[in-house]
């Protein structure tokens, strides 16, 4: 019954979408702000088992909450306006932060496509590796255009940012990273939005560098990985 | 509330991406064009709290607009289980790798400078 509810109103599966995601940062803000909670990974999967559940097909789906997808690519033009507010610090600190930057947007996709190729994994999977350290909005456009999957890429980066903002502190620690630039930079260049949400917790600085590496790297490798990959291809 | 009534100025710059993405044939996502064209605007009109603050809102809900494409790995099961040790140690082991040489290398860059200016 509630299957053929679903099948004939979509605007049901928006509303639970919705829903589920009011439950997943009640739960986020309930815990603490567990890491091991965060929305996106909560929300996903409840929405998976949902589906799976009520026997829904992923592209009907798709079709009802399009909407909800639209505005990722509104949320990653609005990255800008964190940009331009933080552009004085940029370029403060214009040459160390170029020259990691450089380094990073070639070494994160290299290392995760290579290691990937090493352990056997398809060309489709290597190809929605290779968008992994930048924010899902920027990652998944750059999936389209360079032929991964998008959906797996989305998993991909979502799952990265979580590894970043878990391993985050203690790594700073151990290497006694303890300036706030470096931190908050290597959290958004690695990690993108989701390390941005914790290097906020951080201190302001960290995420306000945090936020600014992670535009400048979505933006630098949406350009150049679609050319790069049509060369070696 | 006035704050709401940016979120179209947002919009519309991911459409005009979007447009020019597809008329000039770009391989760049239409979205990204849409925030490089947002940010040369916000260079040229003055500094404006509303759009900040819309923004911020917006950002807010990031992973909420992830939910669409993420539920979507319930395609790739069989994709995921064929190449499980190839992304876990793509995904786990060379983001742990990258993560830390990048901290290393941002604060060593940093540090040098500072101590010059200082």
């Amino acid at each position: 019954m509630m299957n053929d509810l679903v099948q004939n109103t979509p605007v049901v599966l928006l509303v639970i979408t919705l829903l589920i995601y009011a439950i997943s940062l009640r739960l986020y803000q309930s815990s603490h702000k567990s890491i091991l909670l965060l929305p996106v990974v909560t929300g996903i999967t409840l929405v998976v088992v949902l589906l799976t559940f009520l026997d829904i097909e992923y592209t009907y789906y798709f079709k009802s909450v399009e909407v909800i997808h639209f505005l990722l690519g509104t949320a990653t033009v609005a990255l800008a306006v964190p940009l331009r507010n933080h552009f004085h610090l940029v370029i403060e600190h214009a040459y160390p932060l170029t020259i990691s930057l450089a380094i990073m947007a070639v070494l994160t996709p290299g290392l995760a496509v290579l290691s990937a190729w090493f352990f056997g994994a398809d060309t489709a999977v290597l190809l929605s590796l290779a968008p992994k350290s930048i924010s899902t909005p920027f990652a998944i456009g750059v999936a389209k255009e360079i032929g991964g999957y998008p959906s797996l890429v989305a998993t991909i980066v979502i799952i990265t940012g979580a590894i970043v903002a878990i391993i985050s502190v203690p790594v700073f620690t151990l290497f006694s990273i303890n300036n706030p630039i470096a931190q908050g930079f290597s959290m958004g260049l690695v990690g993108h939005g989701i390390a941005t949400a914790t290097a906020f917790e951080i201190s302001i600085k960290t995420g306000s560098f945090s936020a600014l590496a992670m535009g400048l790297m979505g933006l630098s490798t949406s350009v150049i990985l679609p050319y790069l990959v049509s060369w070696f291809f | 509330m006035t704050f709401i009534l940016y979120i179209p100025l947002f919009i519309i710059f991911q459409l005009v991406g979007e447009k020019l993405k597809a008329t000039l044939d770009l391989a760049i996502p239409g979205a990204t064009i849409g925030m490089v064209l947002l940010l040369a605007f916000l260079f040229i009109i003055p500094q404006n709290k509303n759009i900040t603050r819309a923004a911020q809102k917006l950002l807010l809900h990031l992973p909420l607009f992830f939910i669409p494409a993420g539920v979507g790995v319930m395609q790739y099961t069989d994709v995921l289980q064929q190449n499980s040790l190839a992304l876990f140690v793509s995904v786990v082991a060379s983001t742990i790798l990258c993560f830390i040489f990048s901290a290393w290398l941002t604060q060593r860059l940093v540090r040098p400078e500072k101590n010059i200016t200082t």
